[in-house]
């Protein structure tokens, strides 16, 4: 099953290579990251990283772009990961104009401004911020997960455009109908990203209900080398198997490029329904209804932030610095380590290193501070040492 | 903490005598072509390093241009069709210097 990704992508390969010849332009690109994470021992806690994705993590992508015509094009990327062989991307795009672009197929939805960038080699330290985390925060397992892991994945349609009213202004607009993310069950705490990536239901919506979502942005060139894109997204729907308990994210992005140095700033929000008909499955005492029933539904609110910084400082060296963070507020399941507010701010230094173009070595270090953790942990060290080649 | 400095230094001089950026070096690059590889730098290191397109295989102007109007379209690309001309210039004059037998111009190999 899991090798279905590469298969496909293999057969594409050998199925449009002949093609080659008839003037169809292939491009065969990947990203190769190989991180290892280290979080020091202590004597509280002896293993602050057991309940994440720690010591060595490979991320490989392989991605086909196919322009078909300068109308049509087709984009297939079979990635390995901690999921082992999944499909990242397989769609095809049809342009009408600039400012109407119709994809269908497996895409990731567009959302924020980091999910342009999701790809290891795109990104300038080893992990991503925590409101797209997807495994390698510290203590994932207590805290659950991130307020949109990227990349996310998803089969649908999307509407998109760009348009230029000048050389000094770009809006851009994307609006999509998926299967949204899920939960296989009808009685869920809340999303469930492995059921939501998993190959193994075939990539198939668990409801019958589709998910819908979008961005708008606008660029301006502020001067010749000063860049200012500012962005709004949302994405609605229901994930549990009867499309009764909904999500709702909604996203603000800022991104600033003057000379050489970029700063990029965004901020997420989840709000997400719970089944609540059982005050069993809760910690805290649910709000009866004024019958002194149970509601069916609370929900949870997860948001977070990020704000980076890229500075090059020679030729061949970046310096990053990153502060991002990540709250949860909502009714938790019992014996959970959290409370009923709980969260995470954690600062980021890291440098970039291009050994050869292309193949590039990142260092990272990191300092989380939490809060609302019931086993009374507020602080832990992690560490980042990778390499990355982009080819 | 003199250690850390000490070892910070180090690195940034090492760094620093060996320099082989994602780019390429403008200096090497014909003088009438420094502007649009200028702008290729500051256009196409939004997303991606400079590596993508620099690393990439495509040999024939037809796809470069095909390729640089799908990137144009990406959300806030900033590149405007304006750009695309001075764009093209640079790559269709880089995929030509990668493939000449004299090994290349200005890093491109």
């Amino acid at each position: 099953m899991k090798s279905r990704a590469l298969m496909l992508l293999l057969c594409l390969v050998g199925v449009l290579s002949p093609l080659a010849a008839r003037a169809i332009d292939l491009n065969l690109a990947g990203t190769l990251q190989l991180d290892y994470l280290f979080s020091p021992f202590g004597r509280s806690d002896p293993r602050p990283a057991s309940h994440t994705l720690d010591g060595f993590t490979e991320e490989l992508s392989l991605k086909l772009a196919i322009d078909i015509s300068s109308h049509a094009s087709a984009n297939v990327k079979a990635c390995f990961g901690c999921h082992g062989f999944e499909v990242g991307m397989a769609y095809v795009d049809f342009r009408l104009a600039d400012e109407f672009n119709i994809r269908v197929g497996r895409f990731s939805p567009t959302f924020g401004e980091f999910g342009l960038r999701h790809d290891p080699g795109n990104h300038r330290l080893s992990d991503k911020p925590l409101p797209y985390d997807m495994g390698r925060m510290l203590r994932l397992n207590a805290f659950g997960d991130s307020v949109l892991p990227s990349p996310y994945v998803d089969n649908g349609i999307e509407f998109s455009g760009t348009h230029f009213f000048d050389r000094s202004l770009q809006f851009d607009y994307a609006a999509h109908a998926v299967a949204g993310l899920r939960a296989n069950t009808d009685t869920p705490y809340d999303v469930d990203f492995i059921a939501s990536r998993s190959a193994a239901p075939y990539y198939i919506d668990n409801n019958s209900q589709p998910s819908v979502g979008g961005r708008v942005g606008l660029t301006a060139r502020l001067a010749s080398r000063v860049d200012l894109s500012l962005g709004g997204s949302a994405i609605w729907g229901a994930y549990d198997t009867r499309a009764r308990m909904t999500y709702t994210v909604l996203g603000a992005d800022l991104y600033l490029r003057a000379g050489r140095t970029n700063v990029r700033a965004e901020y997420l929000i989840r709000r997400t329904d719970m089944y609540a008909a059982d005050q069993g499955r809760f910690e805290y005492m649910l709000q009866t209804q004024a019958d002194g029933s149970l509601p069916e539904r609370t929900f949870q609110v997860r948001d977070g932030w990020y704000v980076e910084v890229e500075q090059p400082v020679l030729r061949n060296l970046d310096v990053i610095l990153r502060w991002d963070g990540m709250r949860r507020r909502g009714n938790t399941a019992p014996g959970s380590q959290l409370d009923f507010e709980a969260g995470v701010s954690r600062w980021t230094l890291g440098a970039q290193y291009v050994v050869e173009r292309g193949y590039r070595l990142k260092a990272s270090a990191e300092h989380y501070s939490w809060w609302g953790m019931r086993n009374g942990i507020d602080q832990d060290w992690a560490f980042h040492l990778g390499a990355v080649a982009t080819f | 903490m003199r250690r850390v400095v000490v070892l910070g230094v180090t690195i940034l001089l090492g760094c620093a005598a060996y320099q082989r950026g994602e780019g390429l070096d403008p200096a090497t690059l014909p003088s009438a072509l420094r502007p649009d590889y200028e702008l290729f730098a500051q256009r196409c290191s939004r997303c991606h390093s400079l590596s993508r397109p620099l690393n990439t295989r495509i040999s024939s102007d037809d796809h470069w241009r095909v390729y640089v109007a799908r990137m144009r379209r990406m959300p806030g690309s900033g590149i405007s069709p304006d750009d695309v001309p001075g764009l093209l210039r640079f790559l269709n004059w880089y995929s030509a210097a990668r493939r000449s037998p004299d090994g290349g111009v200005g890093g491109t190999r």
